[in-house]
């Protein structure tokens, strides 16, 4: 060592450093490994166990900015608390704001964090912030939590995408948050309900023709592999076998499959469709999926907008979470409901709220996360945090710890070992079982 | 000894001889002055691929591959030299090719070909730009710049000074800038691709403290790279767009420098400040210019609306200056990047990540493709052309030696040698370790050294930054006399303007007057003269005011020139600073000089340490499988025999079964007879009780007729009756006895007969007692010969671990090719030319070109090869965005160092299902399906299929399997036909390098 004095321990960079050496001469041809932050775990077998714990993530992005005010922190009689009363919930000493009666429904499965401040009222760096645990810079990209997700928690065999972001509309392709973990834990983007691009046969292929050539392809490949098989031909012709379990599976994609009776349930809107979808995904083995309820932006009329708005999403949420315990999911799914900061306790000149990061709200559920939960507090008008503080860092941490995934491992990429979350940053332990 | 023969039948041999001569323990095959590579006389760069094949060569251990057969082979040159596969027709015309220099001639070949230089380009585009978007620039535009540059045979060093330098007020290098531009101009963003992408080192670890994990990167290092470019930044500037309008328009300007201090973030308050530092050197200290100094005095005449004039000093021109041969740093990284090109992976690898801890694989190696690099003057084409040339570009996958048996029959050697080539592993790795312990013993000397160095560069830094925070003092109190002159100046031009609008007011009313007296009718002219003595006595009036006022200019003057004087006066302050800087930048340099060396032979026998420790591992590694594979192949021996013991012993088993079960079958024999004896017994007992019970009953009869006697009338009848009775009596009397007799016998029978179920079942239970005994045997045998199959199988499975991290050893070695996925662009090209895609644009492209004007029919080669450069760079601009939808899905995004192969189902799905690929594989034109679909013989079809696609002629199994499906087809030939190219398109062979 030349200085040893790093705050963060310099053991654990003399261990890193001899296994970065070890790792550069034994893993050079294939991608990356998971190695262990405190020399404990090595190469691929922690990704391996991981992957038997069977955990999943889905986070509704509530984008725009959610009023933390209308939704987990009301201040009902407050200067700044609004129009709106606070309504008890099944957690006796929870309330929440009356916009949210079926979601107060089963507080007991929910954690708050109503002590959430990431300093940053820019909606692409707050939206940054919260997905990768880390402040952007230039120089520097990182993996948003669905690419880690995928990576970390994903079994390819099961033919589906290990990373899914449920769009209202559009969408179709592979989006780009993966950073160094590499294209294949991109995101798969669905545009409504519809099923990813490409995956049905080509127009007036017959069945024959379709089985042909795949047995062609298997053919040839089998002549060549008997001479060269390695890690790269195998992912290479195991991808397209994926790919033809993914077309078998399209009905995963297909909504309508669900009973009329559950679609009446999550509601008949679009965020009702994406929330079924979240579920039939998850029950599916898909290893994470975003839902996308837009545009929670109100500088005008904050009031009636969070009517409509979080009346919609209550429904399909409560419905959501609910359905999930029910089928034993909620245990092995971490449930995230976050924006990219909250509102304003000001109320401005257009009956808005504006942008807010110092005092707002996210909440979680299921996986390790304690339930029936509130961590954290504002004062009386919401304008600070005046206890169980928390950013995006800690957050990041938590979303990782909350899946069975150990945050402060390293992943080696491209012979760099980069820290999976911020190592400057803990996990909130106090929310986690 | 040479031992540049890797292709001779058996260089294994010759290498084991060799080893075996040597008498294996010699340190002499270490030793870096020892060796035949140095044989080779270093000047120049021609000759480059002799020096790289002896220095790869002469380390016996690695045991090089054997060649790539020629259709394959060319495969890889093609696609390295142009992006593209060969065709049939070149693939044919190669193997045909008996001619002399052969190879040299088809690297020449594929070098002179436009696709070679679009190659070369699509380099330079991803190396520089890595895949980053056109924020603020035209993609034609860059591209147009590239292929000039590779037309021109621009060297490598001069392109990336021109990069460098491209000034924002130059529109000719705009597309140079494209570098800065869409790096959104940030400094952080550009230091750390000018690290990684000009010296090799990407230091972004080491902005906020010393890189946590990499020794070799400081935080100072950062921040010098940093300060070539903190001064630049993008701004907003205008220009006409094509109809003459006003434009905005991003820029990457550059300002006059200024250091920001910073400190550690573990090791918080103390500050540094650099100047700028290229990797490896001192800080390049800087003469000091006042505050007013910094600017040229006129801005460039191009420049575009807005922007100021640029420095006099322009950091980004002294990067420049060091991006030449006389920067190792900047020239190895280079030459590491070409090695990258030819053979997948870098001697330095990743290529971003030189320092120490991941040394070079052949830190010779580096050294003479950089020496050669420097010799040619960065001629990228020269230098590619003898890569290709050397026997280890032409490599192929295989390791010839896979375990002792193997070896054994390859060299043909006696056994005991090929148990010494396992001790000669065992210790290279011994010495290797014993170098290593001694390196390190060296490093952590040179370590107590460059601590030392370094504390001393820390004390006069320190002593530095106090001098410099009084020159920021001064700096301050010079620019706020400046701001003092400015705010003078002004009020003395205001004085000025005031006096000078009086004069000239004062000059008109008098010319006014002196006009109008000219124009008068009379002397008093009543209209006129008034207005005349209004003039004048305005005149008057005005000259009364104008003392004051020239007062007042001649008070601001004084005013101004006062300022001007403390101005002066802090520059004086100033300049007694920087002078008071001066002898302590030259101490700082001098400690700076000694650090900087002391920090080079530190991490000289650090990487060297490294070296000997990844050798020790990797001759370990090698012999470890080696030994392992041995035993593995003798222990699958020695199973076979247990597992013939185990099946002889389950035959032993089943006799001893038999055994038991001919005993039982006795013991139920004699059981049967004994029961069918009792049932007999039973019966002559039942047969014993009735004649027992009739007698007591005659008897009792006999008794009643004796009692009866006195009533008895007839005494004859009486004694007959009694008679009667008593013969009747007699009678079963006697049957009694006789049953009785017949019973005692029976029961005296019996007995025996148990004794004989005893005896059997006796026997039985012997025989039983035997099996079990046995089975146990068996059992223990089958157990052992289970638990040795298990030890066996995790062998096997060791064994199999061992063996792909040897394979890989010998890639980074150059033993045996690199395995490694054709890039995206490479696919992409590749699939539209082998489906003909490609040369139907090509043919399209000359057709719209000889609409333009036909090529004079006697025009030189220059000129055709011009014609069809044209062509090909319309038709790949023309297919562009089918290539794009490729690097979008295969590609590893935006900023990485290079493309890490991966594979996805959307890939899969948009090659199955997309559309355009299946399209492509069908017949159309002389495409290989349309060839296939006429050829009439299948054996011929498949051959054609293979060639064209994969550029080898197919196996057996391959062809009957072809020739089967072309045969079976019948009507849907056709459709077959495009099925099977789509599939061998489809399939994992086309997609990796041969």
């Amino acid at each position: 060592m030349r200085y040893a004095n790093y705050a963060c321990g310099s053991m654990e960079h003399r261990l890193s450093r001899r296994r970065f050496l070890h790792q550069a001469t034994t893993t050079a041809a294939a991608g990356s490994a998971v190695i262990g932050g405190l020399g404990t775990l090595a190469s691929g077998t922690a990704a391996a166990e991981l992957k038997r714990n069977d955990m999943r993530i889905v986070i509704f992005n509530m984008h725009g900015g959610l009023s933390q005010l209308e939704s987990w922190d009301p201040k009902p009689g407050a200067r700044t608390g609004g129009p709106f009363r606070a309504i008890p919930t099944s957690v006796p000493g929870i309330h929440i704001c009356e916009l949210l009666p079926k979601t107060a429904q089963q507080m007991h499965h929910l954690c708050l964090l109503r002590g959430v401040n990431t300093a940053e009222d820019d909606h692409g760096k707050g939206a940054y912030m919260m997905m990768t645990g880390r402040r952007q810079t230039p120089s520097a990209e990182y993996p948003q939590i669905g690419a880690v997700a995928a990576k970390m928690l994903h079994d390819d065999n099961i033919g589906l995408p290990g990373h899914i972001i449920v769009t209202p509309g559009g969408g179709g392709g592979r989006g780009n948050e993966a950073a160094y973990l590499g294209p294949k834990f991109a995101s798969i983007h669905l545009g409504g309900d519809k099923p990813p691009q490409h995956s049905v046969k080509p127009d007036g292929f017959s069945e024959d023709a379709e089985r042909r050539r795949h047995e062609f392809r298997r053919r040839i490949n089998q002549e060549f592999l008997s001479q060269r098989r390695t890690a790269i031909t195998d992912a290479y012709t195991h991808s397209y076998e994926q790919a033809l379990r993914l077309m078998e599976r399209r009905d995963v994609f297909d909504v309508s499959k669900e009973p009329d009776k559950d679609q009446q349930r999550y509601g008949t809107h679009d965020l009702g469709r994406q929330c079924l979808m979240a579920r039939r995904l998850l029950e599916n083995g898909v290893s994470f999926v975003q839902v996308t309820h837009s545009n929670y932006d109100t500088h005008n009329d904050n009031f009636n907008f969070h009517i409509e708005q979080v009346g919609e999403f209550d429904m399909a949420f409560s419905t959501f979470v609910a359905d999930l315990f029910e089928r034993g999911l909620l245990d092995k799914t971490l449930v995230v409901v976050m924006s990219e900061f909250g509102r304003t306790p000001n109320i401005n000149l257009y009956y808005g709220r504006d942008h807010w990061s110092k005092a707002w709200s996210i909440v979680m559920a299921g996986g390790k996360v304690a339930r029936g939960a509130a961590f954290g507090k504002t004062n009386d008008e919401g304008t600070e945090v005046v206890d169980g503080q928390v950013d995006h860092g800690q957050i990041f941490h938590t979303y990782l710890r909350a899946a069975g995934i150990d945050s402060s491992q390293s992943l080696v990429v491209d012979g760099r070992e980069v820290p999976m979350a911020d190592p400057a940053a803990e996990p909130i332990w106090k929310i986690l079982t | 000894m040479s031992l540049g023969v890797c292709f001779q039948q058996s260089p294994i041999l010759r290498t084991i001889t060799l080893v075996v001569l040597c008498g294996f323990l010699s340190q002499s095959l270490f030793a870096q002055t020892d060796g035949s590579a140095q044989n080779v006389p270093n000047v120049g760069w021609s000759g480059l691929s002799d020096r790289i094949d002896a220095i790869l060569e002469e380390d016996p251990q690695w045991m090089m591959g054997e060649k790539l057969p020629d259709g394959l082979l060319l495969r890889r040159l093609s696609l390295d030299l142009r992006n593209v596969v060969p065709t049939q027709e070149e693939v044919d015309a190669f193997l045909a090719d008996n001619g002399e220099n052969r190879w040299s001639r088809w690297i020449e070949r594929f070098q002179k070909d436009p696709l070679s230089s679009e190659r070369l380009v699509d380099w330079y585009d991803k190396t520089l730009m890595q895949r980053r978007p056109f924020q603020h620039t035209d993609r034609g535009a860059w591209l147009q710049m590239l292929r000039k540059a590779v037309d021109d045979r621009t060297s490598l060093d001069t392109m990336m000074r021109s990069i460098v330098t491209s000034a924002w007020w130059n529109r000719s290098q705009r597309s140079e800038q494209r570098f800065f531009l869409d790096r959104g101009g940030d400094p952080h963003a550009i230091a750390r691709d000018v690290g990684r992408i000009l010296f090799g080192r990407d230091m972004q670890c080491a902005q906020c403290h010393d890189h946590p994990q990499i020794d070799d990167y400081l935080q100072i290092d950062y921040h010098g790279l940093l300060a070539f470019v903190s001064a630049s930044s993008l701004a907003e500037g205008t220009t006409k767009d094509d109809k003459g309008a006003d434009q905005k328009v991003q820029l990457y300007i550059e300002r006059a420098a200024g250091d920001a201090p910073f400190e550690s973030v573990f090791d918080k308050g103390i500050k540094f400040r650099t100047a700028t530092r290229i990797p490896g050197q001192v800080e390049q200290l800087e003469p000091y210019l006042a505050p007013d100094q910094r600017y040229q005095p006129q801005p460039k005449p191009e420049t575009f609306g807005g922007i100021g004039a640029p420095p006099i000093s322009s950091r980004r021109e002294a990067l420049a200056s060091h991006l030449n041969g006389g920067n190792r740093a900047f020239a190895e990284n280079w030459a590491n990047r070409l090695w990258a090109l030819m053979f997948g992976r870098g001697v330095v690898h990743p290529l971003d990540m030189h320092h120490s801890d991941n040394p070079p694989s052949n830190p010779r190696l580096l050294a003479t493709i950089t020496d050669a690099l420097i010799a040619s003057q960065f001629d990228v084409s020269a230098i590619l052309a003898e890569l290709a040339k050397t026997r280890a570009y032409q490599r192929g996958h295989r390791t010839p030696v896979e375990n002792q048996s193997d070896a054994q029959s390859v060299l043909n050697a006696p056994p005991d040698q090929v148990t010494q080539w396992s001790e000669f592993l065992k210790s290279r790795a011994s010495v290797a370790k014993a170098e290593q312990t001694r390196l390190a013993d060296l490093q952590t000397a040179k370590h107590a050294a460059m601590d030392q160095a370094r504390t001393a560069w820390r004390t006069v830094q320190q002593e530095r930054m106090v001098v410099r925070g009084e020159l920021d003092a001064a700096e301050g109190a010079f620019n706020e006399a400046q701001k003092k002159v400015a705010e003078a100046q002004k009020v003395l031009d205001q004085a000025i303007a005031g006096e000078k609008a009086t004069a000239s007011k004062i000059t008109l009313l008098e010319e006014a007057a002196q006009k109008l007296e000219q124009a008068k009718n009379s002397p008093e002219d009543p209209e006129l003269g008034p207005a005349i003595a209004a003039a004048k006595a305005r005149a008057e009036q005005m000259k009364t005011a104008l003392p004051a006022q020239q007062q007042a200019v001649a008070t601001a003057t004084t005013n101004r020139d006062a300022t001007i004087a403390t101005r002066e006066g802090e520059r004086v302050k100033w300049q007694a600073v920087v002078d008071k800087l001066a002898p302590i930048e030259q101490r700082l340099l001098e400690a700076d000089r000694v650090m900087v060396q002391a920090r080079k032979e530190h991490d000289a026998a650090r990487s060297e340490a490294n070296i000997q420790s990844q050798r020790a591992i990797q001759a370990e590694r090698f012999q470890r499988w080696f030994d392992l594979s041995s035993e593995i192949a003798a222990k699958r021996t020695q199973r076979k025999n247990l597992d013939q013991q185990v099946v002889e012993g389950t035959a032993t088993l089943a006799s001893y079964q038999t055994v038991v079960d001919n005993a039982q079958q006795l013991v139920l024999g004699e059981q049967t007879k004994l029961k069918q004896h009792d049932e007999q017994i039973a019966v002559v007992a039942t047969e014993a009780a009735a004649v027992e019970a009739q007698v007591l009953q005659l008897q009792a009869a006999r008794k009643a007729l004796a009692d009866s006697a006195s009533l008895v009338t007839d005494a004859s009848a009486f004694a007959a009756a009694t008679a009667e009775l008593d013969r009747a009596n007699e009678a079963r009397t006697v049957k009694l006895t006789e049953v009785k007799t017949k019973m005692n016998g029976m029961a005296e029978q019996r007995v025996t007969m148990v004794a004989a179920v005893d005896a059997a079942t006796a026997n039985r239970d012997q025989a039983m007692a035997k099996r079990i005994e046995f089975d146990t045997q068996l059992k223990t045998m089958i157990a052992q010969r289970d638990q040795f199959i298990t030890e066996l199988d995790g062998q096997i499975k060791q064994c199999d671990e061992l063996r792909s991290t040897v394979s890989v050893d010998r890639q980074n070695q150059h033993a045996a090719a690199t395995e490694r996925p054709l890039s995206p662009e490479q696919l992409a090209l590749s699939i539209l030319r082998s489906t003909n895609v490609l040369s139907n644009y090509i043919a399209n492209e000359h057709t719209e070109l000889n609409k333009q004007g036909e090529l004079p029919a006697d025009a030189n080669d220059a000129q055709k090869m011009e014609r069809e450069k044209r062509a090909v760079r319309g038709a790949i601009d023309k297919l562009r965005g089918n290539i794009d939808i490729f690097s979008n899905l295969y590609s590893s995004g935006v900023g990485q160092t290079s493309d890490e192969f991966f594979a996805s189902p959307d890939q899969a799905l948009y090659f199955a299902n997309g559309g355009a690929v299946h399209s492509w594989a069908g017949p159309n034109g002389s495409n290989v399906s349309s060839r296939v679909l006429q050829a009439t013989d299948p054996l011929l079809g498949a051959k054609q299929l293979y060639i064209a696609l994969l550029s080898r002629e197919p196996s057996a199994i391959e062809q009957q399997f072809i020739v089967e499906q072309l045969a079976s087809a019948g009507d849907s030939r056709p459709a077959v036909i495009q099925e099977l190219v789509w599939s061998i398109l489809a399939g994992a062979e086309y997609r990796l390098y041969p």
